[in-house]
């Protein structure tokens, strides 16, 4: 069995978890993957066995995700806007709040989705998909100082984001 | 290794992604043991980890769509480890279906798929299929939980197809299907979705009220025809109602508290 296609297929569960995490809708994520695999496949001389398959994998796969939001940027900022509302509104009227863990996940996820395309991919990859620090600044050809500061700040916004929980719901009832 | 050195807050951040020695993780073990506000914060990043996880891990378990292997002949023959054991018995329910298939001739289409799924499953499973799964309260949850706080892509197909939706997952899911109406409950359908399980496609239904309180209705194939009564489960707020009805196992799922869902189970049971 050829080496390039074993690691490749090794990689599409964990390509397949970024890429939902990124888009967070299963049949988008799919297609990104898809995208991402048949590249990879396209391009495999490219790839001359020097380095990690996977890092390569995850490259092609971030760059597709950025070209297409930027394709659709503007579309993209209106309904992403209010998608994580209606999410916020909508865990705040099913969730009273001894529901700590459920609602916590509900608001990291909306506030994931709020973040820029960069610092998510960033956040995605170190903590997620479990890359190191100069794992993620080769994939992304990034120098390690922009990887920092994207993660730093990424972070930052989950935790404003996220420790108000139950001051969020409020002000966001008292709006209504 | 660790050429970088890393300072301020970026020590921090390294320190909660591993990527410190032994001795700088006790220099900064030692700073948090008397700066409460940066503990806070580790502690909060640490979270949002484990939250990440959460949201997320399970897209690792599930089983691959077969147009994701790009060289045609490797889709049978490297399923990822995490895989295996769930890949080996859909192959199997395949070769078994084959199987079948050849025994009972060309009976026609859908006598042919109603006499399998009704009749010779139990059968054929306790030979060949070793995963079976019967327990789907769990992936009826998760996949309430994942899909219920979506604007966006709340299902992938829209009330407004509804016929075609029933089609579609009747065909997936070779049973026929009908969508229940829970309208006379103030719950109108949004749509549906296909859904990956142990035991092949699995489906989801959501409905919505005036409120935008949302519930769903999880469907999946079981390894034999049996008739339950209602079962209930609680995981926090969110409530099931789960029963066996012939070859399928449905899921009630739900925010709502106990006696509304379980009237708004018995509606979907009367109309299965």
């Amino acid at each position: 069995m050829d080496e390039f296609l074993e690691q490749l297929t090794k990689a599409i569960p964990t390509l397949r978890r970024y890429a939902f995490a990124l888009v967070r809708d299963s049949s988008l994520a799919d297609d990104l993957v898809q995208d991402c695999l048949e590249k990879g496949l396209a391009h495999r001389a490219q790839w001359r066995g020097e380095g990690n398959l996977k890092t390569w994998l995850y490259r092609i796969l971030s760059n597709i995700h950025l070209n297409q939001v930027r394709a659709d940027k503007r579309d993209f900022l209106k309904t992403s806007d209010t998608t994580s509302e209606a999410d916020i509104t909508a865990a705040a009227a099913q969730s009273p709040a001894n529901q700590i863990d459920h609602l916590y996940l509900q608001d990291l996820e909306a506030a994931i989705a709020q973040l820029p395309e960069e610092q998510k991919q960033i956040l995605l990859l170190v903590c997620l998909e479990g890359f190191s620090y100069q794992e993620a600044a080769t994939t992304l050809e990034l120098p390690l100082g922009t990887v920092m500061s994207r993660l730093s700040r990424a972070r930052e916004t989950l935790r404003h984001k996220t420790s108000g929980t139950a001051e969020t719901s409020t002000n966001i009832r008292r709006v209504k | 290794m660790n050429k970088h050195k890393f300072e301020g807050s970026d020590l921090l951040h390294a320190y909660v992604d591993g990527e410190l020695t032994t001795a700088e993780k006790k220099r900064v073990e030692l700073w948090l043991s008397t700066h409460p506000e940066d503990a806070e914060r580790v502690a909060s990043w640490q979270k949002q980890t484990l939250g990440l996880r959460a949201l997320f891990d399970h897209k690792t378990e599930e089983v691959i769509p077969p147009q994701l292997f790009p060289g045609e002949p490797l889709a049978v023959n490297i399923p990822p480890p995490s895989l295996a054991t769930r890949k080996t018995s859909r192959i199997g329910s395949r070769i078994a279906a084959a199987v079948l298939w050849l025994a009972i001739g060309g009976s026609g289409g859908w006598l042919g798929h109603e006499y399998l799924s009704y009749n010779s499953v139990p059968f054929l499973t306790s030979g060949i299929q070793t995963t079976q799964n019967d327990d789907f309260t769990q992936p009826a949850l998760e996949a309430h939980w994942v899909y219920t706080p979506e604007a966006r892509h709340p299902v992938e197909v829209l009330a407004n197809e509804e016929s075609h939706l029933a089609k579609w997952l009747s065909n997936r899911m070779e049973v026929p299907l009908s969508i229940p109406d829970l309208s006379t409950a103030g719950f109108q359908l949004v749509g549906g979705r296909l859904l990956p399980s142990s035991n092949g496609p699995a489906a989801q239904f959501m409905y919505q009220n005036a409120d935008k309180n949302r519930i769903t209705l999880y469907l999946s194939r079981q390894s034999d025809s049996k008739e339950t009564a209602f079962r209930y489960h609680e995981a926090g707020t969110t409530r099931a109602f789960y029963w066996y009805d012939g070859p399928l196992g449905y899921a009630l799922v739900g925010e709502l508290n106990r006696q509304e869902l379980s009237q708004l189970a018995d509606f979907v049971y009367q109309q299965l």
